[in-house]
Protein backbone atom coordinates (compact mmCIF):
# COMPACT_ATOMS: atom_id res chain seq x y z
CA UNK A 1 0.00 0.00 0.00
CA UNK A 2 1.76 3.27 -1.12
CA UNK A 3 2.08 6.16 1.44
CA UNK A 4 -0.28 8.21 -0.96
CA UNK A 5 -3.17 5.71 -0.41
CA UNK A 6 -2.57 5.37 3.50
CA UNK A 7 -2.75 9.12 3.31
CA UNK A 8 -5.99 9.00 1.49
CA UNK A 9 -7.75 6.69 3.78
CA UNK A 10 -7.03 8.28 6.56
CA UNK A 11 -8.14 12.00 5.18
CA UNK A 12 -11.56 9.94 4.24
CA UNK A 13 -11.61 8.60 7.99
CA UNK A 14 -10.99 11.50 9.84
CA UNK A 15 -12.98 13.77 7.41
CA UNK A 16 -9.82 15.84 6.79
CA UNK A 17 -9.96 18.70 4.23
CA UNK A 18 -8.38 17.42 1.04
CA UNK A 19 -7.06 21.13 0.66
CA UNK A 20 -4.85 20.72 4.39
CA UNK A 21 -4.15 16.60 4.27
CA UNK A 22 -2.98 16.36 0.47
CA UNK A 23 -1.93 20.25 -0.52
CA UNK A 24 -4.49 20.09 -3.51
CA UNK A 25 -5.31 23.75 -4.71
CA UNK A 26 -8.82 25.02 -3.70
CA UNK A 27 -10.22 27.43 -5.96
CA UNK A 28 -12.97 29.57 -4.92
CA UNK A 29 -14.94 32.15 -7.85
CA UNK A 30 -16.97 34.34 -6.30
CA UNK A 31 -19.27 35.26 -9.18
CA UNK A 32 -17.07 36.79 -12.12
CA UNK A 33 -14.85 39.35 -10.36
CA UNK A 34 -12.97 37.89 -7.40
CA UNK A 35 -11.17 34.21 -7.35
CA UNK A 36 -9.51 33.18 -4.45
CA UNK A 37 -6.95 30.42 -4.76
CA UNK A 38 -5.15 28.38 -1.70
CA UNK A 39 -2.02 26.23 -2.17
CA UNK A 40 -0.89 27.67 -4.69
CA UNK A 41 2.42 27.26 -6.10
CA UNK A 42 3.79 30.31 -8.02
CA UNK A 43 2.61 32.94 -10.70
CA UNK A 44 3.92 31.89 -14.58
CA UNK A 45 2.27 34.69 -16.35
CA UNK A 46 0.77 37.98 -15.12
CA UNK A 47 -1.21 40.55 -17.66
CA UNK A 48 -4.04 42.84 -17.29
CA UNK A 49 -5.81 40.38 -19.28
CA UNK A 50 -4.12 36.96 -18.44
CA UNK A 51 -2.77 35.49 -15.49
CA UNK A 52 -1.74 31.94 -15.43
CA UNK A 53 -0.49 29.98 -11.97
CA UNK A 54 0.54 26.59 -11.10
CA UNK A 55 -1.02 24.36 -8.60
CA UNK A 56 -0.08 20.71 -7.47
CA UNK A 57 -2.17 19.60 -9.88
CA UNK A 58 -1.55 21.51 -13.36
CA UNK A 59 -2.02 25.05 -14.28
CA UNK A 60 -4.99 27.10 -13.61
CA UNK A 61 -5.67 30.09 -15.99
CA UNK A 62 -7.39 32.94 -15.73
CA UNK A 63 -8.62 35.72 -18.45
CA UNK A 64 -10.72 38.61 -18.12
CA UNK A 65 -9.89 42.41 -18.22
CA UNK A 66 -8.35 44.53 -15.86
CA UNK A 67 -6.82 41.95 -13.59
CA UNK A 68 -5.21 42.22 -10.61
CA UNK A 69 -3.25 40.13 -8.13
CA UNK A 70 -4.88 41.84 -5.09
CA UNK A 71 -3.33 39.59 -2.67
CA UNK A 72 -0.45 37.20 -3.10
CA UNK A 73 1.38 35.34 -0.53
CA UNK A 74 3.18 31.82 -0.30
CA UNK A 75 -0.51 29.75 -0.32
CA UNK A 76 -3.01 32.15 -1.02
CA UNK A 77 -3.57 34.07 -4.07
CA UNK A 78 -6.72 36.29 -4.61
CA UNK A 79 -7.65 37.89 -8.39
CA UNK A 80 -9.88 40.53 -8.88
CA UNK A 81 -10.87 42.18 -12.16
CA UNK A 82 -13.17 41.13 -14.37
CA UNK A 83 -13.23 37.65 -15.13
CA UNK A 84 -14.55 35.65 -18.10
CA UNK A 85 -13.04 32.17 -18.21
CA UNK A 86 -10.73 29.78 -16.35
CA UNK A 87 -9.58 27.08 -17.74
CA UNK A 88 -7.55 24.04 -15.38
CA UNK A 89 -4.53 22.56 -17.59
CA UNK A 90 -3.57 19.18 -16.42
CA UNK A 91 0.37 18.78 -15.66
CA UNK A 92 0.66 16.17 -18.58
CA UNK A 93 -1.26 19.09 -21.28
CA UNK A 94 0.80 21.50 -19.75
CA UNK A 95 4.62 19.79 -21.08
CA UNK A 96 2.78 19.32 -24.26
CA UNK B 1 -9.69 44.50 8.36
CA UNK B 2 -6.21 42.83 10.49
CA UNK B 3 -3.88 43.50 7.51
CA UNK B 4 -4.92 46.83 7.24
CA UNK B 5 -4.32 47.77 10.98
CA UNK B 6 -1.09 45.81 10.75
CA UNK B 7 -0.49 48.22 7.51
CA UNK B 8 -1.11 50.81 9.33
CA UNK B 9 1.28 50.36 12.45
CA UNK B 10 3.99 48.81 10.63
CA UNK B 11 3.85 51.55 7.57
CA UNK B 12 3.43 50.08 4.33
CA UNK B 13 4.81 50.93 1.07
CA UNK B 14 3.58 51.16 -2.66
CA UNK B 15 6.06 50.47 -4.93
CA UNK B 16 6.73 49.87 -8.79
CA UNK B 17 8.81 47.15 -10.28
CA UNK B 18 9.99 47.35 -13.50
CA UNK B 19 12.25 45.22 -15.35
CA UNK B 20 11.65 41.67 -17.62
CA UNK B 21 10.39 38.92 -16.04
CA UNK B 22 8.28 40.40 -13.44
CA UNK B 23 6.66 36.72 -12.41
CA UNK B 24 9.81 35.09 -11.27
CA UNK B 25 10.40 37.90 -8.97
CA UNK B 26 6.95 37.57 -7.51
CA UNK B 27 7.84 34.22 -6.55
CA UNK B 28 10.89 34.93 -5.29
CA UNK B 29 9.31 37.46 -3.22
CA UNK B 30 6.45 34.55 -1.96
CA UNK B 31 9.18 32.13 -1.14
CA UNK B 32 11.01 34.51 1.20
CA UNK B 33 7.56 34.83 3.09
CA UNK B 34 6.92 38.56 1.51
CA UNK B 35 3.49 39.21 1.37
CA UNK B 36 2.44 41.41 -1.74
CA UNK B 37 -1.18 43.33 -2.09
CA UNK B 38 -2.76 44.91 -4.91
CA UNK B 39 0.04 43.93 -7.58
CA UNK B 40 -1.26 45.96 -10.85
CA UNK B 41 0.10 45.87 -13.63
CA UNK B 42 0.38 49.23 -15.66
CA UNK B 43 2.70 48.31 -18.60
CA UNK B 44 4.23 45.65 -19.64
CA UNK B 45 7.42 45.84 -18.13
CA UNK B 46 5.90 47.58 -14.87
CA UNK B 47 4.09 46.82 -12.45
CA UNK B 48 2.89 47.98 -8.81
CA UNK B 49 2.25 46.28 -5.92
CA UNK B 50 1.73 47.67 -1.77
CA UNK B 51 4.65 46.22 0.37
CA UNK B 52 5.12 46.13 4.28
CA UNK B 53 7.88 48.26 5.22
CA UNK B 54 9.80 45.88 7.05
CA UNK B 55 9.65 43.79 3.73
CA UNK B 56 11.18 46.04 1.66
CA UNK B 57 14.65 45.17 3.16
CA UNK B 58 14.30 41.66 2.30
CA UNK B 59 12.58 42.39 -1.37
CA UNK B 60 15.64 44.71 -2.18
CA UNK B 61 18.68 41.48 -2.26
CA UNK B 62 16.11 39.48 -5.01
CA UNK B 63 15.93 42.74 -7.28
CA UNK B 64 19.85 42.53 -8.15
CA UNK B 65 20.63 39.97 -10.39
CA UNK B 66 17.33 40.21 -12.04
CA UNK B 67 17.73 43.70 -13.81
CA UNK B 68 14.34 45.13 -11.88
CA UNK B 69 14.56 48.44 -10.45
CA UNK B 70 12.44 49.20 -7.52
CA UNK B 71 10.96 52.91 -7.14
CA UNK B 72 8.64 53.86 -3.99
CA UNK B 73 5.71 55.56 -5.34
CA UNK B 74 3.78 56.54 -2.13
CA UNK B 75 4.50 55.96 1.86
CA UNK B 76 1.56 55.06 4.35
CA UNK B 77 0.97 54.22 8.05
CA UNK B 78 2.24 55.45 11.77
CA UNK B 79 6.10 55.28 10.69
CA UNK B 80 5.62 57.62 8.36
CA UNK B 81 3.46 59.91 9.84
CA UNK B 82 5.99 59.78 12.95
CA UNK B 83 8.63 60.64 10.61
CA UNK B 84 6.19 63.86 9.38
CA UNK B 85 5.34 64.94 12.79
CA UNK B 86 9.59 64.62 13.96
CA UNK B 87 9.97 67.52 10.89
CA UNK B 88 7.11 69.47 11.92
CA UNK B 89 7.37 69.12 15.56
CA UNK B 90 5.55 72.66 16.22
CA UNK B 91 2.50 70.95 13.95
CA UNK B 92 0.87 68.79 16.83
CA UNK B 93 1.01 71.30 18.83
CA UNK B 94 -0.58 74.29 16.58
CA UNK B 95 -3.33 71.34 16.11
CA UNK B 96 -3.95 71.16 20.14
CA UNK B 97 -3.81 74.52 20.22
CA UNK B 98 -6.26 74.96 17.59
CA UNK B 99 -9.12 72.29 19.14
CA UNK B 100 -8.40 73.86 22.83
CA UNK B 101 -9.39 77.62 20.70
CA UNK B 102 -12.26 75.82 18.91
CA UNK B 103 -13.91 74.56 22.19
CA UNK B 104 -13.34 78.18 23.98
CA UNK B 105 -14.99 79.71 21.39
CA UNK B 106 -18.21 77.40 21.66
CA UNK B 107 -18.54 77.53 24.71
CA UNK B 108 -19.25 81.06 24.53
CA UNK B 109 -22.54 82.21 23.26
CA UNK B 110 -22.33 83.80 19.92
CA UNK B 111 -26.08 84.84 19.76
CA UNK B 112 -29.14 85.90 22.41
CA UNK B 113 -32.31 86.16 20.41
CA UNK B 114 -36.06 87.42 22.08
CA UNK B 115 -39.40 85.77 20.09
CA UNK B 116 -42.52 85.44 20.76
CA UNK B 117 -45.27 84.17 19.89
CA UNK B 118 -47.20 87.54 18.83
CA UNK B 119 -44.76 90.21 17.04
CA UNK B 120 -42.58 91.99 19.77
CA UNK B 121 -42.24 95.69 19.35
CA UNK B 122 -38.04 96.61 19.39
CA UNK B 123 -38.13 98.35 22.82
CA UNK B 124 -39.77 95.16 24.39
CA UNK B 125 -37.08 93.44 23.11
CA UNK B 126 -34.40 95.69 23.96
CA UNK B 127 -35.98 95.43 27.76
CA UNK B 128 -35.87 92.00 27.78
CA UNK B 129 -31.69 91.64 26.21
CA UNK B 130 -30.84 93.81 28.97
CA UNK B 131 -33.10 92.68 31.77
CA UNK B 132 -31.05 89.34 30.95
CA UNK B 133 -27.12 91.05 30.40
CA UNK B 134 -28.02 92.08 34.61
CA UNK B 135 -28.58 88.86 35.02
CA UNK B 136 -25.32 87.22 33.08
CA UNK B 137 -26.85 86.01 29.58
CA UNK B 138 -24.97 88.16 27.26
CA UNK B 139 -23.08 87.55 23.78
CA UNK B 140 -19.61 86.47 24.58
CA UNK B 141 -20.56 85.19 28.24
CA UNK B 142 -19.66 81.69 29.01
CA UNK B 143 -22.25 79.33 28.44
CA UNK B 144 -21.54 76.52 31.45
CA UNK B 145 -21.48 79.67 33.93
CA UNK B 146 -25.04 80.53 33.17
CA UNK B 147 -27.89 80.29 35.68
CA UNK B 148 -30.53 80.13 33.44
CA UNK B 149 -33.49 79.35 35.73
CA UNK B 150 -32.68 82.65 37.83
CA UNK B 151 -32.33 84.71 34.31
CA UNK B 152 -35.60 83.67 33.67
CA UNK B 153 -37.19 84.84 36.78
CA UNK B 154 -35.34 87.78 37.21
CA UNK B 155 -36.10 88.83 33.36
CA UNK B 156 -39.94 88.33 34.40
CA UNK B 157 -39.64 90.44 37.86
CA UNK B 158 -38.13 93.16 35.63
CA UNK B 159 -40.72 93.46 32.81
CA UNK B 160 -44.25 92.88 34.62
CA UNK B 161 -45.84 92.81 31.25
CA UNK B 162 -44.54 89.80 30.27
CA UNK B 163 -46.20 86.65 31.02
CA UNK B 164 -43.77 83.63 30.38
CA UNK B 165 -40.15 83.76 29.69
CA UNK B 166 -38.23 80.68 28.81
CA UNK B 167 -35.15 80.57 27.58
CA UNK B 168 -33.69 77.69 25.11
CA UNK B 169 -29.87 76.87 24.28
CA UNK B 170 -29.38 75.66 20.27
CA UNK B 171 -25.57 75.34 20.42
CA UNK B 172 -23.99 78.49 20.85
CA UNK B 173 -27.13 80.51 20.11
CA UNK B 174 -29.32 81.39 23.07
CA UNK B 175 -33.31 82.36 22.62
CA UNK B 176 -35.19 84.10 25.32
CA UNK B 177 -38.60 83.29 24.60
CA UNK B 178 -41.11 85.66 26.04
CA UNK B 179 -45.31 85.77 26.13
CA UNK B 180 -46.86 89.42 26.65
CA UNK B 181 -49.81 89.37 29.01
CA UNK B 182 -52.96 90.04 27.04
CA UNK B 183 -55.31 92.57 28.63
CA UNK B 184 -58.81 92.07 27.91
CA UNK B 185 -60.58 94.89 25.72
CA UNK B 186 -62.97 97.18 27.29
CA UNK B 187 -65.62 96.12 25.06
CA UNK B 188 -64.94 92.73 25.72
CA UNK B 189 -64.79 93.62 29.19
CA UNK B 190 -68.59 94.90 28.98
CA UNK B 191 -70.12 91.81 27.56
CA UNK B 192 -72.59 89.94 29.14
CA UNK B 193 -71.78 86.08 29.97
CA UNK B 194 -71.31 84.41 26.96
CA UNK B 195 -70.17 80.66 25.61
CA UNK B 196 -67.13 80.11 23.10
CA UNK B 197 -69.48 78.55 20.19
CA UNK B 198 -67.58 76.71 16.91
CA UNK B 199 -68.13 78.94 14.00
CA UNK B 200 -67.44 75.50 11.68
CA UNK B 201 -66.75 71.58 12.03
CA UNK B 202 -63.52 70.39 12.76
CA UNK B 203 -61.47 68.32 15.04
CA UNK B 204 -59.93 70.09 17.99
CA UNK B 205 -56.31 70.89 18.04
CA UNK B 206 -55.61 72.48 21.18
CA UNK B 207 -58.03 74.61 23.71
CA UNK B 208 -56.61 77.59 26.01
CA UNK B 209 -59.24 78.60 28.67
CA UNK B 210 -58.71 82.10 30.08
CA UNK B 211 -62.24 82.28 31.41
CA UNK B 212 -64.98 79.70 31.91
CA UNK B 213 -65.05 75.71 31.77
CA UNK B 214 -63.93 73.50 29.12
CA UNK B 215 -66.45 71.93 27.18
CA UNK B 216 -64.27 70.04 24.59
CA UNK B 217 -60.29 68.68 24.77
CA UNK B 218 -57.82 67.88 21.92
CA UNK B 219 -58.80 65.60 19.75
CA UNK B 220 -62.71 65.94 19.98
CA UNK B 221 -65.03 66.34 16.76
CA UNK B 222 -66.92 69.62 16.25
CA UNK B 223 -70.15 70.98 14.53
CA UNK B 224 -70.63 74.45 13.75
CA UNK B 225 -72.69 75.74 16.73
CA UNK B 226 -71.26 73.64 19.27
CA UNK B 227 -70.22 75.05 22.89
CA UNK B 228 -66.24 74.95 23.14
CA UNK B 229 -65.95 76.79 26.19
CA UNK B 230 -69.05 77.47 28.74
CA UNK B 231 -69.70 80.76 30.13
CA UNK B 232 -69.95 79.61 34.11
CA UNK B 233 -67.21 78.65 36.55
CA UNK B 234 -69.06 76.97 39.71
CA UNK B 235 -71.98 78.58 39.78
CA UNK B 236 -70.98 82.15 38.40
CA UNK B 237 -71.81 82.90 35.07
CA UNK B 238 -69.24 84.87 33.12
CA UNK B 239 -68.03 85.84 29.35
CA UNK B 240 -65.86 82.83 28.55
CA UNK B 241 -62.73 83.83 27.24
CA UNK B 242 -60.19 81.88 24.97
CA UNK B 243 -58.63 80.63 22.08
CA UNK B 244 -59.39 76.92 20.47
CA UNK B 245 -57.88 75.81 17.55
CA UNK B 246 -58.91 73.07 15.41
CA UNK B 247 -58.50 71.43 12.21
CA UNK B 248 -60.67 71.39 9.61
CA UNK B 249 -61.29 69.94 6.23
CA UNK B 250 -63.09 70.91 3.02
CA UNK B 251 -63.63 69.10 0.00
CA UNK B 252 -63.37 70.29 -3.83
CA UNK B 253 -64.20 68.36 -6.54
CA UNK B 254 -62.51 69.01 -10.53
CA UNK B 255 -62.34 66.90 -13.48
CA UNK B 256 -61.10 67.03 -17.04
CA UNK B 257 -62.40 65.59 -20.43
CA UNK B 258 -59.45 64.03 -22.28
CA UNK B 259 -60.74 64.89 -25.58
CA UNK B 260 -62.63 68.53 -25.56
CA UNK B 261 -63.91 71.14 -27.99
CA UNK B 262 -63.59 74.84 -27.53
CA UNK B 263 -64.39 77.87 -29.94
CA UNK B 264 -61.39 79.90 -31.46
CA UNK B 265 -61.24 83.54 -33.45
CA UNK B 266 -60.14 82.55 -36.66
CA UNK B 267 -59.53 85.87 -37.45
CA UNK B 268 -62.06 86.92 -39.79
CA UNK B 269 -64.58 90.17 -38.09
CA UNK B 270 -67.00 92.27 -39.35
CA UNK B 271 -67.19 95.62 -37.67
CA UNK B 272 -70.49 98.20 -38.07
CA UNK B 273 -71.91 101.30 -37.22
CA UNK B 274 -75.36 101.88 -36.81
CA UNK B 275 -78.32 104.63 -35.32
CA UNK B 276 -81.08 103.12 -33.07
CA UNK B 277 -83.93 105.32 -32.51
CA UNK B 278 -86.24 105.79 -29.62
CA UNK B 279 -89.02 103.65 -30.92
CA UNK B 280 -86.58 100.63 -31.28
CA UNK B 281 -85.51 100.43 -34.94
CA UNK B 282 -82.22 100.99 -36.95
CA UNK B 283 -80.67 102.25 -39.52
CA UNK B 284 -76.90 100.94 -40.51
CA UNK B 285 -74.74 103.53 -41.20
CA UNK B 286 -71.09 101.53 -41.78
CA UNK B 287 -70.32 97.98 -42.98
CA UNK B 288 -73.87 96.68 -43.65
CA UNK B 289 -75.32 93.32 -41.71
CA UNK B 290 -73.03 90.96 -40.60
CA UNK B 291 -72.24 87.98 -42.09
CA UNK B 292 -73.81 84.82 -40.84
CA UNK B 293 -71.13 82.90 -38.93
CA UNK B 294 -71.42 79.18 -38.09
CA UNK B 295 -69.76 80.34 -34.64
CA UNK B 296 -69.45 83.96 -33.64
CA UNK B 297 -69.24 86.30 -30.81
CA UNK B 298 -70.14 90.01 -30.63
CA UNK B 299 -68.99 92.69 -28.41
CA UNK B 300 -71.28 96.26 -28.93
CA UNK B 301 -70.79 99.66 -27.68
CA UNK B 302 -73.47 102.07 -26.98
CA UNK B 303 -72.78 106.03 -27.36
CA UNK B 304 -75.79 108.34 -26.45
CA UNK B 305 -75.67 111.20 -28.17
CA UNK B 306 -76.32 114.82 -26.37
CA UNK B 307 -77.65 117.55 -27.99
CA UNK B 308 -76.43 120.04 -25.42
CA UNK B 309 -75.27 119.37 -21.45
CA UNK B 310 -77.99 117.03 -20.45
CA UNK B 311 -80.48 116.90 -23.35
CA UNK B 312 -80.31 113.94 -25.13
CA UNK B 313 -81.17 113.14 -28.41
CA UNK B 314 -83.34 110.35 -28.83
CA UNK B 315 -81.24 108.37 -30.87
CA UNK B 316 -77.88 106.16 -30.03
CA UNK B 317 -74.86 105.73 -31.89
CA UNK B 318 -74.24 101.30 -31.80
CA UNK B 319 -70.61 100.24 -32.69
CA UNK B 320 -70.94 96.13 -32.94
CA UNK B 321 -67.79 93.71 -33.96
CA UNK B 322 -68.26 90.30 -35.02
CA UNK B 323 -65.57 87.64 -34.47
CA UNK B 324 -65.76 84.45 -36.00
CA UNK B 325 -65.06 81.72 -34.35
CA UNK B 326 -64.49 78.00 -35.35
CA UNK B 327 -64.49 74.68 -33.40
CA UNK B 328 -61.08 73.59 -31.82
CA UNK B 329 -60.34 70.24 -30.81
CA UNK B 330 -57.92 69.94 -27.66
CA UNK B 331 -56.71 66.35 -26.68
CA UNK B 332 -55.21 65.74 -23.48
CA UNK B 333 -53.06 62.20 -22.39
CA UNK B 334 -54.03 61.20 -19.74
CA UNK B 335 -51.59 62.60 -16.88
CA UNK B 336 -52.43 65.73 -18.62
CA UNK B 337 -55.78 65.51 -18.25
CA UNK B 338 -55.64 64.72 -14.14
CA UNK B 339 -53.15 67.59 -13.69
CA UNK B 340 -55.41 69.82 -14.62
CA UNK B 341 -58.69 67.76 -12.70
CA UNK B 342 -56.10 67.82 -9.79
CA UNK B 343 -55.32 71.47 -10.25
CA UNK B 344 -59.00 72.13 -10.50
CA UNK B 345 -60.18 70.18 -7.52
CA UNK B 346 -56.84 71.83 -5.41
CA UNK B 347 -58.61 75.38 -6.05
CA UNK B 348 -61.77 73.82 -5.37
CA UNK B 349 -60.98 72.62 -1.93
CA UNK B 350 -58.65 75.89 -0.98
CA UNK B 351 -62.04 78.00 -1.84
CA UNK B 352 -64.02 76.08 0.21
CA UNK B 353 -61.83 76.24 3.29
CA UNK B 354 -63.69 78.91 6.06
CA UNK B 355 -62.46 81.35 7.09
CA UNK B 356 -61.00 81.74 10.72
CA UNK B 357 -63.25 82.98 13.00
CA UNK B 358 -60.53 85.69 14.33
CA UNK B 359 -59.62 86.77 11.11
CA UNK B 360 -56.28 85.55 10.96
CA UNK B 361 -54.76 84.14 8.22
CA UNK B 362 -54.98 80.42 7.72
CA UNK B 363 -52.46 78.28 7.89
CA UNK B 364 -50.66 76.03 6.17
CA UNK B 365 -52.84 73.96 3.91
CA UNK B 366 -52.09 70.62 3.39
CA UNK B 367 -53.96 68.44 0.20
CA UNK B 368 -54.73 64.80 -0.13
CA UNK B 369 -56.23 63.85 -3.35
CA UNK B 370 -57.58 61.12 -4.78
CA UNK B 371 -58.00 60.24 -8.57
CA UNK B 372 -61.52 58.30 -9.23
CA UNK B 373 -62.22 55.77 -11.62
CA UNK B 374 -62.25 56.83 -15.27
CA UNK B 375 -65.38 57.89 -16.51
CA UNK B 376 -65.58 58.27 -20.58
CA UNK B 377 -62.56 59.81 -21.22
CA UNK B 378 -63.17 62.35 -18.25
CA UNK B 379 -60.35 61.90 -15.60
CA UNK B 380 -62.14 62.91 -11.83
CA UNK B 381 -60.14 63.97 -8.90
CA UNK B 382 -61.21 64.62 -5.34
CA UNK B 383 -58.92 67.06 -3.38
CA UNK B 384 -59.17 67.51 0.01
CA UNK B 385 -57.74 70.42 2.03
CA UNK B 386 -56.76 70.13 5.35
CA UNK B 387 -55.68 73.29 7.93
CA UNK B 388 -55.57 74.64 11.61
CA UNK B 389 -57.45 77.65 12.50
CA UNK B 390 -59.01 79.50 15.34
CA UNK B 391 -62.78 78.40 15.41
CA UNK B 392 -63.94 79.91 18.40
CA UNK B 393 -66.23 82.97 18.53
CA UNK B 394 -67.95 84.70 21.71
CA UNK B 395 -71.78 83.46 21.66
CA UNK B 396 -74.08 85.91 24.40
CA UNK B 397 -75.85 82.97 26.99
CA UNK B 398 -79.81 82.93 26.21
CA UNK B 399 -81.78 82.98 29.26
CA UNK B 400 -82.53 79.42 29.32
CA UNK B 401 -78.59 78.75 29.43
CA UNK B 402 -78.22 80.94 32.17
CA UNK B 403 -81.22 79.43 33.86
CA UNK B 404 -79.53 75.87 33.51
CA UNK B 405 -76.31 76.76 34.62
CA UNK B 406 -77.14 78.49 37.06
CA UNK B 407 -79.03 75.67 38.93
CA UNK B 408 -76.15 73.71 37.93
CA UNK B 409 -73.59 75.47 39.88
CA UNK B 410 -76.44 75.78 43.19
CA UNK B 411 -76.59 71.81 42.57
CA UNK B 412 -73.46 71.16 42.63
CA UNK B 413 -72.77 73.16 45.76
Amino acid sequence: MTKQRIRAIATDSLELPAEIAFQTAKLVLVGNHMLKAINHRGILLYETEQIRFRTESGLVEIRGSELTLSELNEEYLRIEGHICSLQLIEAGEAAQ
Amino acid sequence: MKHDLQATLHGELQIELRGQALEQLLNAALTQGIRLRGIRRIAPDRILCQLALPDLYRLRPLLRGRGVRLRVRGRYGLPFFLAFLQRRPLLPLCAVLGALLLTFCASLVSTITVTSPEPLPETDAALVLDLAAEAGIREGASRWRMDLEAAEQAILEGFPALFYAEIFRHGSALEIHVVKRVDVPEEEQLRPPGNIVATQAGVIEDILVRRGTAAVAAGDTVSAGDILIYGVSGSTLLTADGIVTATVYAEGYGECAEQQYTLRPTGASHRSLSLRFAHGHSLILLGGAAPEYAHASSSETVETLQLWRKIPLPVELIFRETLELAEHELHYTPQQARRLAEAQAEQNACAALPQPADGAPLGEITLFSEVLPLDDGIQRVRVVAQTTMRIGVYQPLSEEQAAEYGAAGKAAQ
